[in-house]
């Protein structure tokens, strides 16, 4: 069910936090405790370091690929307060820095490319910034959510432009509004909708009994309802399901053995990967019957 | 940073790290009198409240107590132990408390001399406290029956207040103890003394101690004398000399606590109202100061890591403050932008005023301190990423050792295995 292609010896010289693939699968991106971002060139089962990115003077927690419409983009967020966009044009340079945070950036992550050039940051202060590339102007605008989590932030994810939002007539061809799902040291999970020139507190979902880990929103392709994944240190993972991403269910897919730190929805939407600190990845996929189910497990 | 505050002169305890929601029990100070020589005591439990903005705890329950406390803890077994003066120890079943019931006090015991400023609850067995007094008194409690306490040995002479006691974290059996001049270190096992810690060439007055969470045999002991107001990390296997003296305060150290989410965090807390954060596991002279994590005018006499959530700290002060500080600085949202608002429209909107006269606006203050090495608890050991085409990266924790490998796994997921 799950056979390994790739075997990547990073280099970095401490713990790693995050890995990405870019959207096309052939680049690699990871960060590490060691301050440094790394490019990987992965080409059939071998790889190339592409480029070691050094900007950041504090663990990078997460990185995150722009879609390709933007070019070679690629923001990290690190302890150092700071989140970098790095570009590539030939070489990787910085292109932009923020450093709106007073606390430790622990998520980074880019709006659906149909808004545009957007990318979400949460941190250990308590607020998200929403951070806006201004095409006419060539600018960054920033709005911030003060208060977002009492002690911090520790995830963020889109909801999908094209989402379950039953209430939105097609024919009227009205966007979606945007939304945006956090969970924090406060054990709450919360939904942040724009409404003009602001975001909103839409929706805070209790049922976490401690630090919520990671957040991820499903991509909607093929799913008849919107869903949401989080998972805590309480060593659950919870599935939020909404028919109208306003009232939501939680069911608990699982209590584990240990701390559950990440939550990925596969880009179909119908499988969740799961892994947490005991170094265990499980697969979990819903059945008809609306029940989820392990249909694989790989410990290493 | 403070995010929470009570304005109360008492001593605290956090609920243990089974409770949830997480609380704070804040029981009226003995030997302390607020402004209007109040002589009510009263045990009470807040909710930290973090939902709401604003820096108040929300109060759960109040209960009027004959006593003040000289020092609470909060076990997980659902008892809330309160040690007072003349030998009173006092026990609160934590489930009737929080019920507002007027029947919480479950029992009482006057076995002790003297205030009983010492006490703590066993890590691994949550109904063993132990507690300690006067006369170098020493009493180990079962909380499911408390009329027969043991003794962990003959008392140390010559007899002294027993000021700090706590049990090691890895092994169930041994209790440390502080007095004025000596640590001494318990086997239970054997019902005696294995180890007596004493620095001869300094003029120590020892009191609050704490042990390592992760090495079994290392503790950290606090000095309150103002001449040598110093915590010396010792190492029991190399009991001659401290591995390391930690130089900060400018006034005694009362109360210390070494958090478990992250060994590389010790508070210490003193008579020069400083809360200061070490990593006692750097042995270079004087010590690692990590952060100083607020200053005050009083004597801030306990502090403590919260069990459950480990970024936060309550620390309890002289001059009626307990405080919930978070170690990562996380601000409040502020409110007074939305009261100006309020107020310009009060006025017509800001478009019918004229232009503000230019406060000549300071550059934004620099952001506060944060420890320079992240916390354990921020650092993110493995994940499982989905990526285009069903493919899976993924990563795990790997040994902390410099040289070893750094492995990122690209996985395929075959999701419909029946079909191919």
């Amino acid at each position: 069910m799950i056979s390994v292609l790739n075997t990547i010896d990073t280099g970095h010289e401490d713990m790693i936090h995050d890995a990405e693939l870019d959207y096309y699968g052939l680049r690699l991106a990871t960060c590490s405790s060691d301050n440094s971002v790394k490019i990987y060139d992965i080409k059939s089962g071998t790889q190339t370091l592409a480029a070691d990115l050094k900007g950041h003077f504090g663990p990078v927690w997460q990185i995150a690929w722009a879609h390709p419409k933007y070019g070679n983009l690629l923001a990290s967020c690190s302890y150092d307060r700071k989140v970098i966009i790095w570009k590539e044009s030939g070489e990787w340079t910085k292109l932009y820095e923020y450093t709106g945070h007073e606390s430790s950036v622990n998520s980074v992550a880019w709006a659906p490319a149909e808004y545009g050039l957007i990318l979400a940051c949460c941190s250990s202060d308590g607020s998200i910034s929403i951070i806006t590339y201004n095409q006419d102007g060539g600018n960054w605008d920033v709005k911030k959510i003060p208060g977002a989590h009492a002690i911090g932030v520790n995830s963020i994810s889109w909801c999908p432009a094209i989402s379950a939002d039953l209430n939105l007539d097609p024919l009227s061809n009205k966007e979606a509004p945007k939304r945006i799902v956090s969970g924090g040291c406060d054990n709450l999970i919360k939904i942040w909708r724009e409404q003009g020139d602001q975001w909103v507190e839409e929706n805070r979902l209790e049922m976490h009994m401690d630090w919520v880990r990671d957040v991820a929103w499903a991509p909607s392709l093929g799913l008849q309802h919107s869903m949401i994944a989080s998972c805590s240190q309480d060593k659950r993972v919870v599935i939020w399901t909404s028919d109208d991403n306003v009232s939501w269910t939680p069911t608990i897919l699982n209590t584990f053995d240990d701390v559950v730190w990440s939550v990925s929805w596969s880009l179909t939407g119908n499988i969740l990967a799961v892994s947490g600190g005991d170094n265990k990845v499980s697969l979990w996929r819903e059945n008809a019957d609306g029940q989820w189910l392990c249909i694989s497990e790989v410990a290493k | 940073m403070k995010i929470k505050e009570l304005k109360r002169t008492v001593n605290v305890s956090w609920s243990p790290a089974e409770q949830y929601p997480i609380m704070l029990a804040a029981g009226s100070a003995a030997q302390q009198v607020d402004a209007s020589f109040s002589s009510n005591a009263f045990l009470e439990l807040y909710s930290l409240n973090l939902e709401e903005p604003g820096m108040d705890l929300e109060l759960k329950s109040s209960l009027q107590t004959q006593h003040k406390f000289q020092k609470l803890v909060w076990s997980g077994a659902g008892v809330i132990v309160g040690g007072c003066d003349g030998g009173l120890l006092q026990f609160y079943n934590s489930d009737k408390l929080l019920n507002n019931s007027a029947d919480a006090l479950v029992g009482s015991s006057s076995k002790h001399s003297g205030h009983v400023s010492a006490l703590d609850i066993n890590p691994y067995q949550r109904n063993l406290l132990a507690s300690g007094a006067s006369e170098s008194e020493i009493f180990i409690w079962d909380l499911n029956n408390t009329s027969q306490p043991m003794a962990p040995g003959n008392r140390n002479q010559p007899y002294d207040h027993v000021q700090g006691l706590a049990w090691n974290q890895q092994v169930q059996h041994i209790l440390g103890s502080t007095f004025a001049n000596r640590c001494v270190v318990w086997d239970l096992r054997k019902n005696e003394p294995i180890m007596k810690l004493s620095d001869s060439q300094s003029r120590t007055r020892w009191r609050s101690l704490a042990w390592h969470p992760s090495v079994a045999t290392q503790l950290c002991i606090a000095s309150e004398d103002d001449q040598v107001p110093v915590i010396q990390l010792w190492d029991l296997r190399l009991a001659a000399s401290p591995l390391v003296t930690l130089e900060g305060h400018q006034k005694g150290v009362l109360s210390l606590s070494w958090c478990r989410q992250d060994p590389d965090l010790l508070v210490s807390a003193g008579k020069d109202g400083r809360l200061l954060c070490w990593n006692p596991n750097n042995t270079k002279p004087g010590g690692e100061l990590v952060l100083e994590v607020c200053r005050q005018e009083a004597w801030v006499f306990e502090v403590g890591w919260c069990p459950r959530s480990p970024a936060l700290l309550a620390s309890a002060s002289s001059e009626q403050q307990v405080a919930v500080h978070a170690l990562l600085p996380a601000r409040m949202p502020d409110t007074s932008v939305h009261n100006q608002s309020n107020m310009l429209e009060s006025f017509g909107g800001a478009g019918s005023l004229g232009a503000l006269p230019s406060v000549a606006r300071a550059a934004p203050p620099p952001p506060p301190p944060q420890p320079a090495r992240a916390p354990r608890w921020l650092r993110r050991p493995a994940a499982a990423r989905f990526a285009f085409g069903g493919k899976l990266v993924t990563f795990e924790k790997c040994p902390q050792e410099a040289g070893s490998q750094k492995l990122v796994y690209i996985s395929q997921v075959v999701s419909e295995p029946e079909i191919v």
